[in-house]
């Protein structure tokens, strides 16, 4: 388990995988394609426990979200835990006086925004609604065959 | 955490291998990147009963080539915005 901080001189984080990305690992050839993109020592991808936990909810096999979680070039990062950082973050970002937005998606765009990193993800608007400048990466539509 | 292990290795695979500071790492990310490989086309094929070929890979590759650099391209006109937000954030800019 990983935090953005511990990766100084590390690989840097360049792609974040969501719950709908992770799901996509073995449906769609994008995904394996995409992370093999970052197969150097100093890029990676990353998830969420809190996109895991979600990919499983919605179906994922477990074996293959094992394997992507445990690529060299994987950081997984644990969900609000930095969660006085999120806290600031979801009070900078809340879209009205009295209202937040969804705790795992402002931790997932708070990630990205961090580390500079892209979101590979079926739901673009999910972190764009957070923040407008946050840089997605909308997952294709499987091929015909 | 993890086993020591001997197996054979080739000549050539020993030197490949001793050009790396960490052998055993290497080893490592390359096993990984096959089992992951494996078992992404074990998965495609269940899901659409046809073999994900090394065609169907390269229009993939395409596909990421394009989305990469079109996404870096929107990074960086944005840069500025997510900058504003780091520097309320307190992270360095």
């Amino acid at each position: 388990m990983s935090q953005p901080d511990d990766a100084e001189g590390g690989p840097s984080i360049r792609l974040i995988l969501d719950a709908s990305a992770i799901c996509a690992f073995g449906l769609h050839e994008t995904v394996g394609e995409i992370i093999g993109d970052f197969d150097g020592e100093m890029e990676a991808f990353a998830v969420t426990t809190a996109s895991l936990a979600e990919a499983l909810a919605l179906g994922a096999d477990v074996g293959l979200v094992d394997i992507l979680r445990t690529n060299t070039n994987c950081v997984v990062t644990a969900a609000t835990f930095d969660w006085r950082g999120l806290g600031r973050f979801m009070d900078l970002t809340r879209p009205e006086p009295n209202a937040l937005h969804d705790l795992a998606d402002s931790d997932l765009t708070m990630l990205a925004v961090r580390t500079d990193a892209f979101i590979l993800t079926g739901q673009p608007d999910r972190y764009t609604k957070i923040l407008p400048s946050v840089i997605t990466i909308q997952l294709q539509e499987p091929w015909p065959d | 955490m993890g086993r020591n292990k001997s197996f054979y290795l080739a000549d050539d695979v020993v030197e490949y291998l001793s050009q790396h500071e960490n052998a055993s790492a290497e080893v490592n990310r390359l096993v990984r990147r096959k089992m992951a490989r494996d078992a992404e086309a074990t998965a495609y094929e269940r899901a659409h009963g046809v073999p994900l070929t090394e065609e169907r890979r390269e229009r993939a590759r395409e596909w990421v080539r394009e989305q990469l650099a079109e996404a870096a391209a929107r990074a960086e006109a944005s840069r500025d915005a997510r900058d504003e937000v780091r520097r309320k954030m307190g992270w360095a800019v």
